[in-house]
Order: C-alpha cells, then sequence, then structure tokens
C-alpha cells in the first residue's frame, strides 16, 4: 500500500516533476527555437522591434495596472455589499472574457468610424489596444478579487468592521485580495505581449505584430524564434520577482472555510455611487464595443448564413475548449502536486509559466507541425487530429490553470494526510474520497477558465486543426475582412448570444454549487 | 452528499469533452474526399466546394484563411507540412503566395486540360500554378467627397495635392497590397517606387490595418482615396455606400490584376482527386460562378459571359499591368526584407 | 487492555538547520495519561508527530515495548500499526464529507465488513452525545460540534494510544470545561492510554497525571504534575504558579 505521506514528501522527485511538466508545455516551441539555435547565424531582430517592444510592454503595463486599479475594487465592492443590479453586472462584466479581443477591436475600430475620424484617432494605437485588452482583463482582476473576498469569514469582516468601520473593512479586504488580483492583472498583462489582433486593426506596431511580419510576410521562421525568445525573455525577466513575491502569498488559511460566511449589507445611499461606477465600467469596455459589433445588423440580419456556419463549426468549438480545459487542468493538477508546499518550486512554475503564456501561438502551433510532418503517419491521432489542438491550447493556457489549482492543493492542510495515514487509509483511497472532491470546483473553475481562453486564440486553431474541423471564433475571423458587414454582425451577434448562453449555465451551475 | 452532486454535474461535461477529443479528424476514412487550403475568402470558396461535391461525390475538407487579417497563415501552414503534407490543393486568392510555395518546394506541376483555354501570362510556366478568375488593384474613392470628373486616374494621382491628407492604403507588408507594392517596383523600377511610397506619405497618406480597413474608412468619410482590391469595393457598393471605383493607369502602365491560382501540392495523400479539383475551378464554369458571387472577380477567360450588373469590365477591355508573376514572389520577399520593411517601420508607430 | 510502552530515547529533530527537539527522553505506558507541556513554538507537536511516526528523528530513537519503530531519518513501523490515533490542532476533519463519513473512513484501514464500520461509527458518534449530527459536514457544525466529531474519528479507531494535539485551544472555556470532563470520562470507560499536549497546565491538570514540560526543544522537567505544581523546575510552570499567586 502507498502512503498517504508520499503526498507531502519532500525530495529530488518533485523538481524532476516541475521541470518534467514545464519542459512539456514548452515542447511545441521547441523545433523553432531549436531552429535558431542551430542556424549559427548572429542574432539580428530587425531594427522596429525595439520599438514593438516597448508599445507591447507599455500596452501591457497600462492594461495590468488598469485592470487592477478597476477590477479589485469592482470585485471587493461587489463581494462585500449588496446594491442594485450587483448579480447582473457581475454576469455582464465577465462576458467580454468569453469573447476574443479582435472582436472588440472591431467594435471599437467600427464605432468610431461612424462616429468621426477624431474619435477613431483618440481610441487607436495604445488607447485602443488597452480599451480592448481591458474588457478582457478586468473581468480576470474582478472574479480573482470577488473569491478572493468571498472566501474570508464573517467574523474577520466583523472584526476590520469594529476594528475601523468601513474603510477599515475595505482596506482589510482590499489587502487581503490584491494578491490574487495583482496575479490576474499580470496574466492579462502577459496575454496581451502575444495577441498581435488589436494591434493590427488598432494600427499599433507590438512585438507580436513584428513576430507576425517575420512569420508571414517574410517567412523568416530564425527571425521569429528570435523575436519570440527575446520576448519570453523578458517575460521572465519582469514577471519572476513578481512571481516571487506572490508564491508564498499564494495559499489561503483552510480554516476561514469552516467558519461564518460573511454577509453582505446594504450600503444606503452609497449604494447607488458603487451603481452608476459599475454601469459606467460596463458601459466603457463593453457596450461601446458591442454597440460598434451590432451597429450593421441596422442594415438587416443575415441569419440563415449565420446559424449555417454555428451548425457547422459548434461541436469543434466546444471540444478544442473543453479539451484544452482538461489537459491543463490535469497537467496543473499534477504541477500543484509536484510543487507540494514549496515556494521555490511555486515562483519556478509561475514565472516559467507566464514566459510561456507571452509566446505567440504561432511558434509552438508550427513547431508542432514541423514535429508532425517528421513523424510517420501513425502518429496523426496524436500529432494531426483535433486531440493536438486541444493538447496545444492546453499546453499554452496551463499557467491559467496552474493559478488555480496550487491555490486549492496548497489550502489543503498536511494534517489531513497525516490523519489518513495514521488510520491507515490508503493513498488511492484518500485521493478519490477526499484530494478529488475537494478539488472538483477548483478543477471546473480552472477547466471553464481555460475553455474560454482557449475559445478566444483563433492563431492556434487556424494552424493546427484537421481540415474540415473549424471552430466559430476562427469562423468569424476569416470571413470579418471581406464578408458583408450584416453578415459579420450576425455572425458577432450570434457569437455573442452563445457566449451569454453559456455565462448563464455557468452562473446557474455556481450559484447551485454555492447552495 | 454535496459530493454525490459535484460529481454528477462535472463528469458528463469531462467525459463529453474527452469522447469529443477522441473522435478522429476524419470522420468517413473512406469516403473520397479533397482537402483543400484556400486563403479565398471562406464565403466565397466554399459554395464552389460544395457544387464540386454534388457533382463528384468527392468530399472538400476546406481549411480556409484570409490574406486581409493577417493570420500567420496558410503558407506557413503548407510549408511546414512539407514533409508530409495533408493538403492535396492549395487555392491561393494571389500568385505570390502560389510562387512562394513553388520556391519552398511545396507544389507539384501539374497542367490540367481546361487551363487551355486560359491566358498563359497568368500561370506558371513550368505548371505549378494555374491563374484563373481575378481580382484587381483599384483606387475606391468617396463619391461625396471627390467629386465627378476629379477622379484620381493613376497611382500617381495619390501624390497630388487635391488629396492631401486624404489618402489611405493597407500595410504593404501583407496580402493583395505587398503585391501590388512588388508589381509597382517592378514597373517603375526602384527610384520611382520609393518616390511613390515616400511621396504618399509626404502627401499626408495614411497606413491601415488591411484592404477591408481602407475599403470602410473611405466609405465612412475619413478617407477620400485609397487603394484596395475590386471585391472589397464590391461589398461597399452593395451596402449602398457612397464609393466608386477607378482600374488605375488604363492610359500608362495598367492596372494589377490578382488572379486565383490553383496548385497541387507537392505529395499531396489524394493527388487524383486533387487534380480534379483544380480541374473544376478551371473550368469556365466556376469563372462565371465567381463572377456572379459577391467577389465579382473578373473572368480570365474573354468568352465566359458576364452576369447582368456586372460592376467591372471585361478582361479583354482592360489593360493589365505585364508582370512575370513567377518572379514577383521572390521581388516582393527582397523588397519585405528592405525598402517596405524599412518605410512601414517609419511610417506606422 | 494489554501492557505497552512507547519510549522516546534522546530523539532529535532538525529542520532546515534549525533544531525542534534536542535529545527528548521520556516514556508512555499503558493506561497513563501524560501531558506534554510547554509554551508555543517548543517542539510538542514535533514529538507527537515522531511518536506517531509522521516523521522519523534525526537523531534517537523511538521504541516500542522495547522495539525501535523509528530511528535516524527512518520509520521502522508506519503510523497506522502503531495503534495510535490523534486529535489534531486543527481536527483534521475532511470537510467534504458528513461527519458519519469521516469516522467511517477512518476506519476503512482498520479491516472491518462495512456493516460492523457503520455500527462501530454510529456507536461512537452516539458516544460522543453527536449522533444526530451525523450526516451534517464540518462547516455545518460549530467548533465544539467538529471537535466531537474529531474524538469519534480517533476513538473508532480503538487505539492503544490517543494523542491530544491541542484540540481545544479555539473554544470558549464552557465548551472547553465541558468536552475535557468528557474525554477524561471517555478515557476512563475505554481504559485509555492519552497523551495530551497542551500549553495549559489546568487543562492538562483536567486529564493527566504526569507530565513532561518541553522548552525550547529539550526537557525541562518531567514528573506527577502535582509534583512539578509544587515545586517547579521550568520558566513555564515557574510563571503559572506566580501569576496564580498573584491572583
Amino acid at each position: 500500500m502507498i502512503s498517504c505521506l508520499w503526498l507531502e514528501r519532500p525530495g529530488a522527485w518533485r523538481m524532476a516533476g516541475v521541470i518534467g511538466v514545464l519542459f512539456l508545455a514548452a515542447l511545441p516551441a521547441a523545433p523553432l527555437f531549436l531552429q535558431v539555435i542551430l542556424a549559427h547565424e548572429p542574432l539580428s531582430l530587425g531594427g522596429a522591434f525595439g520599438t514593438a517592444l516597448w508599445n507591447s510592454f507599455a500596452v501591457a503595463i497600462a492594461t495590468g495596472v488598469l485592470a487592477f486599479a478597476f477590477g479589485l475594487p469592482a470585485g471587493v465592492l461587489s463581494a462585500l455589499y449588496e446594491f442594485r443590479g450587483r448579480a447582473a453586472f457581475l454576469a455582464i462584466a465577465m462576458l467580454p472574457a468569453l469573447v476574443p479581443s479582435f472582436l472588440w477591436a472591431i467594435g471599437w475600430a467600427t464605432l468610431t468610424g461612424r462616429i468621426s475620424p477624431a474619435v477613431t484617432d483618440l481610441i487607436s494605437r495604445q488607447t485602443g489596444c488597452v480599451l480592448v485588452f481591458l474588457a478582457g482583463a478586468v473581468p480576470l482582476v474582478l472574479i480573482a478579487s470577488h473569491v478572493a473576498a468571498i472566501g474570508l469569514s464573517g467574523s474577520q469582516i466583523d472584526a476590520a468592521r469594529l476594528a475601523g468601520g468601513e474603510k477599515a473593512v475595505l482596506r482589510y479586504v482590499s489587502g487581503a485580495a490584491a494578491v490574487p488580483a495583482a496575479l490576474a492583472a499580470l496574466l492579462s498583462a502577459v496575454l496581451t505581449l502575444s495577441d498581435p489582433g488589436p494591434g493590427q486593426i488598432l494600427a499599433l506596431r507590438t512585438a507580436a505584430s513584428e513576430i507576425l511580419t517575420s512569420f508571414s510576410s517574410l517567412y523568416d521562421f530564425n527571425l521569429a524564434g528570435c523575436q519570440c525568445a527575446v520576448l519570453a525573455m523578458l517575460v521572465l525577466l519582469l514577471a519572476a520577482p513578481l512571481a516571487w513575491l506572490a508564491a508564498p502569498r499564494l495559499s489561503v488559511q483552510i480554516m476561514a472555510r469552516q467558519t461564518r460566511s460573511l454577509r453582505r449589507p446594504g450600503l444606503g445611499r452609497a449604494a447607488i455611487w458603487i451603481t452608476a461606477s459599475f454601469t459606467l465600467l460596463i458601459a466603457g469596455t463593453i457596450a461601446m464595443p458591442v454597440l460598434g459589433l451590432l451597429l450593421p445588423l441596422l442594415r438587416g440580419i443575415d441569419f440563415a448564413q449565420a446559424s449555417g456556419v454555428v451548425g457547422r463549426t459548434s461541436v469543434n468549438t466546444l471540444v478544442y475548449a473543453g479539451g484544452a480545459g482538461v489537459v491543463a487542468t490535469l497537467l496543473a493538477l499534477l504541477l500543484a502536486l509536484f510543487v507540494g508546499r514549496d515556494n521555490r518550486l511555486r515562483s519556478i512554475c509561475l514565472g516559467v509559466g507566464l514566459a510561456i503564456l507571452a509566446l505567440p501561438p504561432a511558434l509552438g502551433s508550427l513547431g508542432i507541425m514541423h514535429m508532425a510532418a517528421g513523424a510517420p503517419a501513425w502518429t496523426d491521432p496524436l500529432l494531426r487530429s483535433r486531440a493536438t489542438v486541444c493538447f496545444v491550447l492546453g499546453l499554452r493556457f496551463l499557467p491559467a490553470a496552474v493559478v488555480l489549482t496550487m491555490r486549492a492543493w496548497q489550502s489543503m492542510p498536511v494534517s489531513w494526510v497525516q490523519a489518513a495515514e495514521l488510520h491507515g487509509i490508503s493513498l488511492a483511497l484518500y485521493v478519490r474520497r477526499v484530494v478529488i472532491p475537494f478539488l472538483l470546483p477548483s478543477t471546473a473553475a480552472a477547466i471553464a477558465l481555460v475553455a474560454l481562453l482557449a475559445t478566444a486564440d483563433v492563431g492556434t486553431v487556424l494552424l493546427l486543426h484537421p481540415p474540415g474541423k473549424t471552430s466559430f471564433p476562427l469562423a468569424i475571423f476569416t470571413v470579418m475582412a471581406n464578408a458583408p458587414e450584416s453578415l459579420v454582425a450576425s455572425l458577432c451577434l450570434a457569437y455573442l448570444g452563445l457566449a451569454a448562453g453559456l455565462l448563464a449555465v455557468m452562473w446557474t451551475f455556481m450559484r447551485r454549487q454555492a447552495r | 452528499m454535496l459530493r454525490t452532486v459535484r460529481t454528477q454535474s462535472v463528469l458528463p461535461v469531462i467525459l463529453l469533452a474527452l469522447a469529443g477529443i477522441h473522435a478522429p479528424g476524419c470522420a468517413r476514412q473512406d469516403a473520397p474526399e479533397v482537402v483543400v487550403y484556400t486563403s479565398v475568402d471562406d464565403v466565397f470558396a466554399r459554395p464552389i466546394c460544395e457544387r464540386f461535391t454534388e457533382e463528384t461525390g468527392i468530399r472538400v475538407q476546406l481549411v480556409p484563411d484570409t490574406e486581409e487579417t493577417k493570420s500567420t497563415g496558410l503558407v506557413n501552414r503548407l510549408i511546414a507540412e512539407k514533409g508530409r503534407p495533408q493538403a492535396d490543393v492549395f487555392w491561393s486568392g494571389d500568385p505570390v503566395r502560389a510562387a512562394i510555395l513553388k520556391s519552398k518546394g511545396g507544389a507539384a506541376p501539374y497542367r490540367s486540360a481546361e487551363a487551355e483555354q486560359l491566358p498563359a501570362q497568368f500561370s506558371d510556366p513550368q505548371g505549378h500554378w494555374t491563374g484563373f478568375s481575378s481580382r484587381a488593384r483599384v483606387l475606391i474613392y468617396n463619391t461625396s467627397l471627390v467629386p465627378a470628373g476629379q477622379e484620381p486616374k493613376s497611382v500617381m494621382d495619390l501624390l497630388d495635392a487635391r488629396f492631401k491628407g486624404k489618402v489611405c492604403i493597407a500595410n504593404p507588408l501583407f496580402g493583395t497590397t505587398s503585391m501590388h507594392a512588388a508589381a509597382l517596383f517592378e514597373s517603375l523600377g526602384d527610384a520611382e517606387g520609393e518616390r511613390l511610397f515616400e511621396g504618399l506619405i509626404g502627401n499626408g497618406g495614411k497606413v491601415l490595418s488591411s484592404n477591408g480597413e481602407v475599403r470602410r474608412r473611405v466609405a465612412n468619410g475619413e478617407y477620400a482615396v485609397g487603394l484596395t482590391d475590386t471585391d472589397d469595393y464590391n461589398v461597399a457598393r452593395q451596402e449602398g455606400k457612397p464609393v466608386g471605383a477607378v482600374f488605375p493607369d488604363q492610359e500608362g502602365m495598367g492596372v494589377v490584376l490578382v488572379p486565383n491560382c490553383a496548385l497541387l501540392v507537392a505529395n499531396a495523400p489524394n493527388a487524383d482527386n486533387g487534380k480534379r479539383f483544380i480541374d473544376y475551378l478551371l473550368r469556365a464554369e466556376t469563372e462565371a460562378a465567381l463572377a456572379r458571387s459577391e467577389a465579382a472577380q473578373i473572368p480570365l477567360r474573354g468568352d465566359v459571359p458576364l452576369p447582368e450588373g456586372f460592376p467591372f469590365p471585361a478582361i479583354d477591355k482592360l489593360k493589365p499591368m505585364p508582370v512575370d508573376y513567377a518572379t514577383l514572389g521572390s521581388r516582393l520577399e527582397e523588397l519585405s526584407r528592405g525598402f517596405l520593411k524599412e518605410w512601414v517601420d517609419r511610417n506606422s508607430r | 487492555m494489554t501492557g505497552f510502552q512507547f519510549q522516546f530515547c534522546s530523539v532529535s529533530k532538525v529542520y532546515d538547520g534549525h533544531s525542534a527537539l534536542s535529545g527528548v527522553s521520556f516514556t508512555v505506558t499503558a493506561g497513563e495519561h501524560l501531558s506534554i507541556l510547554g509554551p508555543s513554538g517548543c517542539g510538542k507537536s514535533t514529538a507527537l508527530r515522531l511518536l506517531a511516526g509522521l516523521e522519523p528523528p534525526s537523531q534517537g530513537q523511538v521504541l516500542l515495548d522495547g522495539m525501535p519503530i523509528s530511528q535516524p531519518n527512518q520509520v521502522l513501523m508506519p503510523p497506522s500499526l502503531r495503534g495510535i490515533a490523534m486529535v489534531f490542532q486543527d481536527l483534521a476533519l475532511w470537510p467534504n464529507l458528513t461527519a458519519l463519513d469521516n469516522v467511517l473512513l477512518g476506519l476503512s484501514g482498520a479491516k472491518l465488513t462495512r456493516r460492523e464500520a457503520r455500527a462501530r461509527s454510529e456507536e461512537t458518534l452516539n458516544l460522543c452525545g453527536i449522533a444526530s449530527l451525523a450526516h451534517r459536514r464540518p462547516g455545518q457544525l460549530s467548533g465544539g460540534q467538529q471537535q466531537r466529531v474529531a474524538l469519534a474519528r480517533a476513538l473508532a479507531a480503538r487505539p492503544k494510544l490517543l494523542v491530544l494535539d491541542e484540540p481545544f485551544s479555539s473554544v470558549d472555556i464552557m465548551t472547553k470545561a465541558r468536552l475535557l470532563g468528557e474525554v477524561r470520562s471517555l478515557a476512563a470507560q475505554q481504559n485509555l492510554t492519552v497523551v495530551l499536549v497542551s500549553h495549559d497546565p489546568l487543562e492538562a491538570a483536567a486529564i493527566c497525571q504526569n507530565a513532561v514540560v518541553l522548552e525550547d526543544g529539550r526537557v525541562q522537567e518531567q514528573g506527577s504534575l502535582s509534583d512539578l505544581m509544587q515545586d517547579p523546575q521550568s520558566q513555564m510552570l515557574m510563571t503559572f504558579r506566580d501569576y496564580h499567586r498573584l491572583q
């Protein structure tokens, strides 16, 4: 019988396991990096890459800081207080997380184009990119802070309230939610680095768009590989200290869960201001670009063609999203097991994970394609199938799942394992009866989060999907430039409708879980 | 109890996802099929493929892309898959991509009998790709901003003071604009080509993300004139936007035509079906169908009847720019690493 | 209950260069109620983990009836075979399982049929006065009720030695007094050997006759608790005596 204490045992196996999983996550990018190293050419990044890097980091930092500034208070307030429309605001604020960034970019571009050229100039380049990325980043930070705040016990909140009134409550809860919120903001900021769409549409030269130029205009894999490596190294350098700071604070005290949960008081007149702020936030990040996307519908809805596209692509979209979620979460659980309670390993995972996230999707996809082209036909089910798409997407978004699962894993106290060991419970039984059920909510959340991020990633699906197995976002992506505006708008409407439906299902599921 | 409820709720989702993942990529392995990669927009390519399936019983697995949105794209995918390709046919929206794929060893020679009536100047002399229905690079203008009689007639008119601050073009490193740029340099020579591009910026011209963006911004009046493709112009026209189009340089160097190209992928897994698909694409009927589509592509055969209300002149009424499409790819590669890259870097932040 | 004896022989434990226990020796004999007393961070819980075999010592040996069961860096007899049950400081209740399931899962290593295990679980929950709460999860119970569940899980295993690691530190004084009384009577009723870890001599006195006082990882004094109280040598018990004189 394998001992339950094995789960907590230190040793070199932990480091070996972490290296193994991280190596697997970096594997798709390896062929192109190897090609760069073996090319023995002098490192040249192209003259404009420096400016592009600067733009990218400026947008990423602005997105991260603003998402933190808006998302943290919004998450804390919505967790602490009751006000009119709270549930609806939370649901709507989540919508952009389900929609690919290029749709928001088109929405803004269309809207400003209809208003005036002056507005177009105002909301383009850096401003436009930050606005587009904020739509996806704010919900992530909001949810991270919200979840951290509702994880605190009612007694802790009451103690803060007695000590210094509502100001003390806000200060205390914001402090407790700041680390998860900062991590979510960092994650969102890093994600912007690999997304060329908004930069291309809103005329800003970014590192991702330079890499895209190297790939698809110059067909220069070595140059693109060098640029990717520089981008990843910079992210690693910048993210490492943050990961180091955040890692020890990632776990939470389990005892807080076993005590009274917080109650939400009303806020009287102040509630009006909160409602107004939420309305502004949602109008600024969501309503405006949605309006831009849907305005062309005034000319008519192309329902038949849109529903044909949905019918053709919906199963694939679900498979890619769900498969990526499952792959990422299973690997993240494995990583959480290897990391255990080791802060050093936790920091390594977060730092390397963020660097992997910053790599453009094309790098891994083309790497896998090179592997597949050199491999025998019997490897096709592994390297050229829908499973490949799921696998590569899952590896790409592994860091998002890692944050959630690692936090959940570390919130299981050592004493649980020790109690199981004293009672002679087998490892398999302990895992089945205690660990899996305990991790299930976080696992489901990780699957959902990765599924959402994977849905929005058209780059990987474009390069890797088996012939005829396209996804819905990719279908929009491939028609949006030349198809009539009414068709594009109909497709966007269908996408938003499906996203809202999915959100409603998730919302219902979470409410049922909470009960 | 909670454990049971949670397990019951989540497990089916996981199982469903796993079942989906492991489902084979192609459901009917033994049914005859052809895998077509296309950079032609899905909305135009798919109906043609569906008709091919109806007529032949060969199922088309379509992998679409779009040059407009500058994805890392199918050419990269085709190059990466070269060792053991999945695709049988590459239906390219322009000859440059086909020429690049040929230069990377990704194309097999195939001379279709259907190509005999097509003009040879739009095809690869070695038969690695064959051109058919064409788009053209046109000057799109806003009819509210450009009075009748004041329309530009040549790309050189974009340097004219009357269009100062009112001109836009798409990023010349991508798509058909890149091909247009290469053709202009080929036709005008390096010095004159550079003068044109520098002059555009000197005249307050703007570099936008795509031809679609040029169409939108001219149509809504942000710019008076732009360079785009005939299919883009036709979308704006059909939407009732105040736009007009001019085939430039009909008195001079001629208009750049952008024919579709059919290419048989080297070592294609279903080469015979691929050849049948190429034959189908090159038929007069396909040219007629593409002319009827919203892309309003111009048939390269002079005898294909144009549909009623066709917005463009027939091929024999146009003066095409004399361009060697087979060498345009290498010319573009050289420009993309040199002047054009440097020009784009200077003129976009 | 047959006679047995656990012995700590010059046991030391070092974590990352920091010494948690150093040369600690004491004995627990069948039927004895022993308290390990000491201030926070003195190594009490470490001693318990070594006794239970959850960790090996860095130096010294742990003996059971004269046979080594742990030696430097090696656990010779696994925890589940030592006949020890523990109520942890944080109770270590598995939050997704009901009170009954917590006790039942604790019996999974006891080689009982399903029916026997269920009968014994219900009987122990009844003994601890929480039979009516059997189907509630820990999150739905008060602090005192959770402690009873943890106690029931430990008792159901019919251990030779019941180890209590400061289990009553987070409940109010009324509940603590009632629980201590119940543990004392249960221990007498079941003829249990008990080791109680505490920083409170009063709490120790409620259950135990003997005590080992640890300070900075070393045994400062040991013996009968009443004798120790009379003539304390350790800082802790001296402070306790002076405080009570002051009162």
